[in-house]
C-alpha cells in the first residue's frame, strides 16, 4: 500500500486533487438537485419558474401520487426484470463472443472484428429494423426489451480488448493441464476479469433500463410498458388544445414528471456504488499466483 | 490494456505465430472448434439484429414508399445524395459538424482520462466512491433537462449573469450569441458525460499491478511522476481503443444535445448535419433522404476509422481494432 | 464459487421470468391481440340485448390522447357509448404523443407493416405521400350520404381546398379537415395593469407604445417592484407574438409566416415588404425593452411561467385557453383582469389576426373497403349532428358530467381514470364554443367562474380582427424537396438576428434573395399554381 513516508509534494498534490474534484462535483449534482427540488415543490411555484435548487411551496403531493400509481410500479418491475435478465444474457453472450476474438489462433477474428466495427458505423434505418424484428416475432412481447440489446459492438470490443491484455501465463498453466477453451473461459479468464464484467454489466444494465425507442415502436400493450416509456406519458402536451378544465390539484405535470424522473433514475444510479468493489486495484492478479 | 511482461509476451507470440502459419483453414476449425462454437450465438445475433436490418439501407437509393414497401419502391440511384450536396447550406452544416466534432475530440475526449487519473489518486474509499457516483449522475438526465438547466444558468437572471453583475459587467444572453455556442457544447458535453466516460478507464487502471508503483517509488519518483510515467502509459491502449471507437462516428454528433441547445440565432455555427436531417425527416417522414445522409456520415466515419486504425497498428503492438 | 453464484442467480432470473410471463399473459386478456386484426369488422357480440345476431363492428382510431392515460378498448365507456348511439364501436390505443414525434414514428411502423389503423390523425403532412401510395380511402362519394352533417357544416370553399390534395387532379376528397369557423387566436392585455397606470386599452401602435412604456417604468402589477414588468413577450423561433406582425398585415399562423395576397399575388408573407416593416418595428421594440429580451430563448414553459408569475402585460395565444393563465395569475395577483387587445392600428397598413379555418387534416380513413368507410363516417358524423349537441358536450354521466338537482354539470377532466374521446367534434363554430364555455363556467364555484368569464369576453372581442387568408390550406406537397423552406429555417434565423440587433435591417433584403434562390421561387410557383386551381 502506501509507504509511510509521503513527501510534502505528494501531500499537496493529493489534497489539491481532492479539492478540485470536490468543487466540481457540486456542479455535477445540480441536475439531480434541481429535479428533486421540483418534485417536492408546489405546482404554481414550478409553473412560475421559481424553483431553482430548493423546493418552493414544499409538498409531498407529487410523490404520494406517483408512489401510489399502480401502472408505474408494474412498469418498474417490468424494467427491473428486463434489466436483470438482459444483463446476464448480454454478459454471457458478449463474453462468449469476445473470448475467441481475443485469441490470435482464431482465424476469423480479424474479419469478424471488421464486420462488428461496420455495424457501429453504419446504422440501420428504423423501418427495416422494425420489420425485421417483427418478423422474428418480437412484437408486443417482453423479450423485445431484452434480446435486441444482447450484444453491443462497443461493449464487445471493450471486453475483447481486456481479454487481449490479460497475461498469457494466466491460461497457459491450465492449458498445459489440458483445459479446453470453455473451461479456460469460465474458470480462469472470467474470474480474472471482474473489473470489465462489472463495467459492461453497468453499461448493459443502464442501456436496458433506459430504453425508450424500441418499446415505443414494439410495445402496444400498456401493461408491458417499461419505465422510461411510462415516464414519457407525463410529458406536458403543449400542442393539445387544453379544452375542458381541470381541478386545481396539488401537483402539476411538471412536478409529477420530476418525481417520475427521480423514481426512474435512482435504482440504476445505485448500481455503480455496489459494483465499485470490483474495481479494486490489481483485482485480477490474485489468480495468477 | 495491461502491458505487463511485454517482452515475455512477445516471445510467446513469436512461437505461436509460427504454429499458426502451419494451419490450414479446415484444420484450424477442427483444432479450435470450441472457439467457433463460442462465437456462434454472437454471430447469429449480429446477422439477425444488425446485418439483416442493415440491408434496409438500400432505401437510401430509392424513393422509399412506406406503405408500398422496399420491394415496390422506385430505385433512384444517387438522387438523395445529390440533393444533399445541392442543399444551399450543405457546406455550412458540414463545416459546423466537423468543427464541433473536432472540438469533441480535442477538448471533450481527454477529460475522462484526466478525471480517471484524478479519481485514482483519492485514498479515502468512501469519498472516492461518492465522488464517482456523483460525477456520473448527469449522464442519467436527458439532454432536454441538461439543456434546460444550461438555458437557466445563462439566462439574464441566471447565475452567470448575476455574477457578472457583481463585477459591474453587462448581461450577456449567451444562448443567442454565436460566439459562445461551440464552447457551450463542449462544456455541456463534459458536464454530462465526462464522469460516465471514466468508468472504462477506471476499470483499466484497476488492472495495473500495484507493484509497478512500488518499484517507481523506490526509484524516488513522486506521485505526479508516477501517474504520468506509469498509470498513463499503461492505460494508453484502452484510450486508443476508445478513440477508435469514437472516431467512427465523427460526423454523428449527439443530435439531442445540439438540437436542445440550438436557437435560430446560433444556426450559423450550430446547425449541423443531424439537425438538418431532423428537419428533413419531420417533413413527410422522408426516410430515403435521411438514410442517405446517414450513409454519407457513415462513409466518412469509416474512412477515418480505417486511417486511424492503421496508425494505431503501426505504433502499437497488437493494436487497432482489427 | 463464481459459477455457483451465477447458477443461483440464473435460477432466480428464470423464476422471475416465469412469474412475469405469467402476469403478462394474464393481463394480455381477450382484448390484448385485437388491435392488429381490424381489417374486417371483428368482435364479440357485445350488443347482447340480442334479437339480432349481427356482429358489432369496431373501428380502430389513432389520434392524440392529450394528457389522458388510458386507451380505449372495445368495452370502454366511450366505445360502448358509440355502439349504443350509432351501432359502431371503436378502440384507440394510447400512443405516446410528444408533440407528434413519437406518434408519427409509431404510426409509420403500422404503415410499413401494411396494417393501417382504420381511422387516424395524419400528423406532419403524411397524408400527402399516403394518398400517392393509394393507402387512403376516397371519401368523395361517401361524405354527402353517410356524413351529411360534416358535409354541410364545412363550407364549400374549404372542401375545394381539400380537393386539391388529390394528386391526379380529379378533385377527390381524401381527408376530413379540422375546421375552425371562428378566430381561435388573439391578443390579450392586463386590464388591471392598465388601471394601475391609469390608461385605456390601446387602439393604435402609438398608444400601444405609450402603454408599454408605462408598464416598463411603473409598478404595473402592483407588487412594489417597478422593474419586473415585461410589456409583451413571445417564444423561441419568434413565435406567439403574431399580433406584432399582424398589425402590419403579415399573415402568420402561430408564429409561422403564411401565404397571402401581397401586391395581388399569393406570396410567402415572410418575404413581403409588410414583414420588413414589422421586423423594423420589432427591432425597435426589442431595443426599448418593450419586447422581452429573452423572447427568443423562451421555451413554452418559460413563457407560460413568466405570464403566470404576473410579469407579462400582454401576449398572444389561443383565446379559449386563457382561463388557465388567469387562474394561475390569480394565485399571485387576485386583481387579475384580462381583456382582449385589439390589433393596433398602424398607419398605412391593414392589420389583422390570421384566421385559418382549415387547421389541418383531422382524420383520414384507410383504404380498407366500403364497410370501414361507412362505419367510420357513422361515428364521425354523429358528433356533428346538431341533434346530439347536448350529448357531445355533456358526454357520459359519471365520467364527463354528473347530475345534481336535475342539472347536468360538467366534471373536471380526470386524466388518470378516464380516456380521451379521441374522436370528438372537430368543426368549431363560435356559438357552440361559447355555449360550451358557458357550461364549463357553470360547473365551477363562483370565484373560479368569475375568472372563467373573462375568456368568454376575450373570445368575442377577438373576432372582429380576424381575416381569412388566401393561403389557407396550402398542401404540404408544395414544399417537396425543400425542407428548409417548409420549416421557415432561413426566415427564423434572419428575423431573430435582426430583431436582437446582431444584424442590420439590410440583411432582410439579402434574405429575400437567398430565400428565393434556395427553393423559395420554386415553391412560390407551385403555390401559385395551386391557388389558381382553388379559385
Amino acid at each position: 500500500m502506501i509507504s509511510s513516508r509521503e513527501s510534502r509534494g505528494d501531500l499537496i498534490f493529493r489534497y489539491t486533487n481532492a479539492t478540485i474534484l470536490g468543487l466540481i462535483s457540486i456542479v455535477m449534482l445540480i441536475p439531480f438537485v434541481k429535479v428533486l427540488a421540483t418534485s417536492f415543490s408546489g405546482p404554481h411555484a414550478v409553473g412560475a419558474g421559481q424553483v431553482y435548487l430548493w423546493p418552493v411551496q414544499f409538498t409531498w403531493a407529487s410523490w404520494k401520487y406517483i408512489l401510489g400509481l399502480e401502472p408505474l410500479w408494474s412498469s418498474f418491475f417490468i424494467t427491473l426484470f428486463a434489466t436483470v435478465a438482459g444483463t446476464f444474457l448480454s454478459l454471457l453472450i458478449t463474453a462468449l463472443f469476445a473470448y475467441p476474438l481475443s485469441k490470435n489462433e482464431f482465424k476469423l477474428a480479424k474479419i469478424l472484428m471488421f464486420m462488428i466495427v461496420i455495424t457501429m458505423i453504419f446504422r440501420y434505418p428504423i423501418i427495416p429494423y422494425f420489420l425485421s424484428l417483427r418478423s422474428y416475432g418480437l412484437y408486443n412481447s417482453i423479450w423485445v426489451l431484452i434480446i435486441p440489446y444482447t450484444v453491443t459492438a462497443f461493449n464487445l470490443i471493450i471486453m475483447r480488448t481486456f481479454f487481449k491484455g490479460l497475461p498469457k501465463e494466466l491460461e497457459e498453466a491450465a492449458q498445459m493441464e489440458g483445459c479446453g477453451y470453455f473451461q479456460l473461459l469460465f474458470r480462469i479468464v472470467l474470474p480474472s476479469s471482474q473489473a470489465v464484467i462489472a463495467t459492461l454489466g453497468i453499461f448493459y444494465a443502464v442501456g436496458i433500463w433506459n430504453q425508450f425507442m424500441i418499446p415505443l415502436l414494439f410495445i402496444e400493450d400498456q401493461s408491458l410498458y417499461p419505465l422510461q416509456l411510462k415516464l414519457r406519458e407525463y410529458i406536458v402536451n403543449v400542442d393539445m388544445e387544453a379544452g375542458g378544465f381541470g381541478e386545481i390539484l396539488p401537483y402539476s405535470n411538471e412536478t409529477l414528471r420530476s418525481a417520475t424522473i427521480i423514481f426512474a433514475t435512482i435504482p440504476i444510479l445505485l448500481v455503480y456504488p455496489f459494483l465499485q468493489k470490483y474495481f479494486v486495484k490489481g483485482a485480477m492478479l490474485g489468480s495468477v499466483k | 490494456m495491461m502491458q505487463m511482461a511485454n517482452r515475455l509476451h512477445e516471445t510467446k507470440k513469436a512461437f505461436s505465430n509460427e504454429r499458426i502459419k502451419k494451419r490450414g483453414g479446415a484444420r484450424n476449425i477442427r483444432k479450435y472448434w470450441p472457439l467457433y462454437v463460442m462465437v456462434l450465438p454472437g454471430v447469429v445475433f449480429l446477422i439477425m439484429f444488425r446485418y439483416i436490418p442493415l440491408a434496409g439501407i438500400v432505401i437510401a437509393f430509392q424513393d422509399y414508399m412506406i406503405f408500398k414497401g422496399i420491394m415496390d419502391s422506385p430505385f433512384v440511384g444517387f438522387k438523395h445524395f445529390q440533393a444533399l450536396f445541392d442543399y444551399p447550406q450543405f457546406w455550412r452544416v458540414l463545416k459546423n459538424t466537423a468543427i464541433i466534432g473536432l472540438y469533441n475530440i480535442v477538448f471533450v475526449f481527454p477529460v475522462p482520462v484526466v478525471l480517471a487519473l484524478m479519481f485514482n489518486e483519492i485514498r479515502n474509499i468512501v469519498f472516492k466512491r461518492s465522488l464517482q457516483t456523483i460525477y456520473y449522475i448527469p449522464h442519467f438526465f436527458s439532454w432536454v433537462i441538461i439543456a434546460g438547466l444550461t438555458f437557466d444558468f445563462l439566462s439574464s437572471s441566471g447565475v452567470v449573469n448575476s455574477v457578472r453583475g457583481w463585477f459591474g459587467l453587462d448581461t450577456i444572453l449567451f444562448m443567442q450569441d454565436e460566439s459562445y455556442f461551440r464552447i457551450i457544447t463542449v462544456l455541456t458535453s463534459i458536464w454530462r458525460d465526462a464522469g460516465w466516460g471514466t468508468i472504462v478507464l477506471l476499470a483499466a487502471i484497476s488492472s495495473i499491478n500495484p507493484e509497478m508503483y512500488e518499484a517507481a517509488m523506490v526509484d524516488g519518483a513522486n506521485r505526479i511522476r508516477q501517474v504520468l510515467n506509469i498509470t498513463l502509459p499503461l492505460i494508453m491502449p484502452t484510450v486508443v481503443i476508445l478513440f477508435l471507437l469514437n472516431i467512427g462516428n465523427f460526423l454523428d454528433l449527439s443530435f439531442e444535445q445540439i438540437y436542445n441547445l440550438l436557437t435560430p440565432m446560433t444556426y450559423p455555427v450550430g446547425d449541423v448535419i443531424d439537425t438538418y436531417v431532423y428537419r428533413v425527416g419531420i417533413v413527410q417522414g422522408q426516410y430515403s433522404s435521411t438514410t442517405a445522409i446517414g450513409v454519407f456520415q457513415s462513409v466518412i466515419g469509416l474512412v477515418l476509422v480505417v486511417v486511424f486504425n492503421r496508425l494505431a497498428k503501426r505504433y502499437q503492438e497488437d493494436g487497432g481494432l482489427w | 464459487m463464481q459459477n455457483e453464484k451465477r447458477n443461483k442467480i440464473n435460477r432466480m432470473a428464470m423464476f422471475m421470468m416465469v412469474l412475469v410471463l405469467f402476469i403478462a399473459g394474464c393481463s394480455n386478456g381477450p382484448n390484448g391481440n385485437e388491435t392488429n386484426n381490424t381489417a374486417t369488422p371483428a368482435g364479440t357480440a357485445n350488443s347482447s340485448q340480442g334479437e339480432t345476431q349481427k356482429e358489432t363492428p369496431y373501428i380502430e382510431v389513432w389520434g392524440n390522447h392529450g394528457n389522458f392515460k388510458n386507451a380505449i378498448e372495445k368495452d370502454s365507456p366511450y366505445s360502448k357509448w358509440m355502439v349504443e348511439k350509432t351501432g359502431v364501436g371503436y378502440t384507440s390505443p394510447l400512443v405516446p404523443w410528444e408533440g407528434g414525434a413519437s406518434y408519427i414514428q409509431r404510426l409509420n411502423t403500422r404503415i410499413a407493416s401494411n396494417d393501417l389503423p382504420d381511422v387516424f390523425l395524419p400528423w406532419g403532412g403524411i397524408e400527402g405521400t399516403l394518398i400517392n401510395q393509394g393507402a387512403l380511402a376516397d371519401l368523395t362519394e361517401y361524405l354527402p350520404e353517410y356524413a351529411p352533417n360534416i358535409w354541410s357544416q364545412i363550407p364549400e370553399d374549404i372542401w375545394n381546398v381539400v380537393r386539391t390534395s388529390d394528386p391526379t387532379g380529379e378533385g377527390k376528397i381524401y381527408y376530413i379537415p379540422r375546421v375552425e369557423l371562428y378566430e381561435g387566436y388573439g391578443a390579450f392585455i392586463r386590464q388591471d395593469w392598465l388601471d394601475r397606470v391609469d390608461m385605456k386599452v390601446p387602439q393604435t401602435k402609438e398608444e400601444l407604445e405609450t402603454v408599454f412604456q408605462a408598464f416598463l417604468d411603473q409598478d404595473a402589477n402592483g407588487n412594489g417592484d417597478p422593474n419586473d414588468e415585461i410589456p409583451i413577450s413571445g417564444r423561441e423561433f419568434g413565435r406567439w407574438m403574431d399580433v406584432l406582425f399582424g398589425m402590419y398585415g403579415v399573415a402568420m399562423w402561430e408564429g409561422f409566416p403564411m401565404w397571402d395576397l401581397y401586391e395581388g399575388e399569393i406570396t410567402y408573407s415572410g418575404v413581403s415588404s409588410n414583414m420588413r416593416a414589422a421586423i423594423v418595428n420589432l427591432r425597435e421594440m426589442y431595443e426599448k425593452g418593450f419586447l422581452d429580451n429573452e423572447t427568443f430563448l423562451n421555451k413554452a414553459a418559460d413563457w407560460t411561467g413568466k405570464i403566470n408569475a404576473d410579469r407579462v402585460g400582454s401576449w398572444f395565444h389561443i383565446n379559449k385557453n386563457t382561463h388557465a393563465n388567469i387562474e394561475s395569475i390569480y394565485q399571485v395577483n387576485p386583481d387579475v383582469q384580462l381583456t382582449a387587445l385589439p390589433v393596433p392600428k398602424v398607419e398605412g397598413y391593414e392589420g389583422f389576426t390570421t384566421q385559418t379555418r382549415i387547421n389541418r387534416p383531422e382524420f383520414v380513413i384507410a383504404n380498407k373497403g366500403e364497410e370501414t368507410i361507412i362505419n367510420a363516417l357513422k361515428i364521425l358524423d354523429w358528433f356533428h349532428d346538431p341533434a346530439n349537441r347536448e350529448d357531445v358536450i355533456f358526454g357520459i354521466e359519471g365520467i364527463d358530467h354528473k347530475v345534481e338537482n336535475g342539472q347536468k354539470i360538467i366534471l373536471p377532466q380526470d386524466f388518470e381514470k378516464n380516456s380521451a374521446k379521441v374522436i370528438n367534434n372537430f368543426i368549431f363554430r363560435l356559438e357552440d364554443l361559447l355555449y360550451q364555455l358557458e357550461l364549463e363556467r357553470g360547473a365551477v364555484d363562483e370565484q373560479r367562474a368569475s375568472l372563467f368569464q373573462q375568456r368568454e369576453q376575450i373570445l368575442i372581442d377577438n373576432q372582429p380582427y380576424a381575416k381569412i387568408i388566401a393561403g389557407e390550406g396550402v398542401p404540404s406537397s408544395v414544399y417537396e424537396g425543400y425542407a428548409d423552406i417548409q420549416n421557415h429555417t432561413l426566415y427564423q434565423e434572419v428575423m431573430t438576428k435582426i430583431i436582437i440587433g446582431d444584424e442590420p435591417i439590410e440583411r432582410f433584403d439579402k434574405f429575400v434573395e437567398e430565400w428565393h434562390q434556395s427553393g423559395g421561387q420554386v415553391v412560390t410557383d407551385r403555390v401559385r399554381q395551386w391557388y389558381a386551381k382553388v379559385k
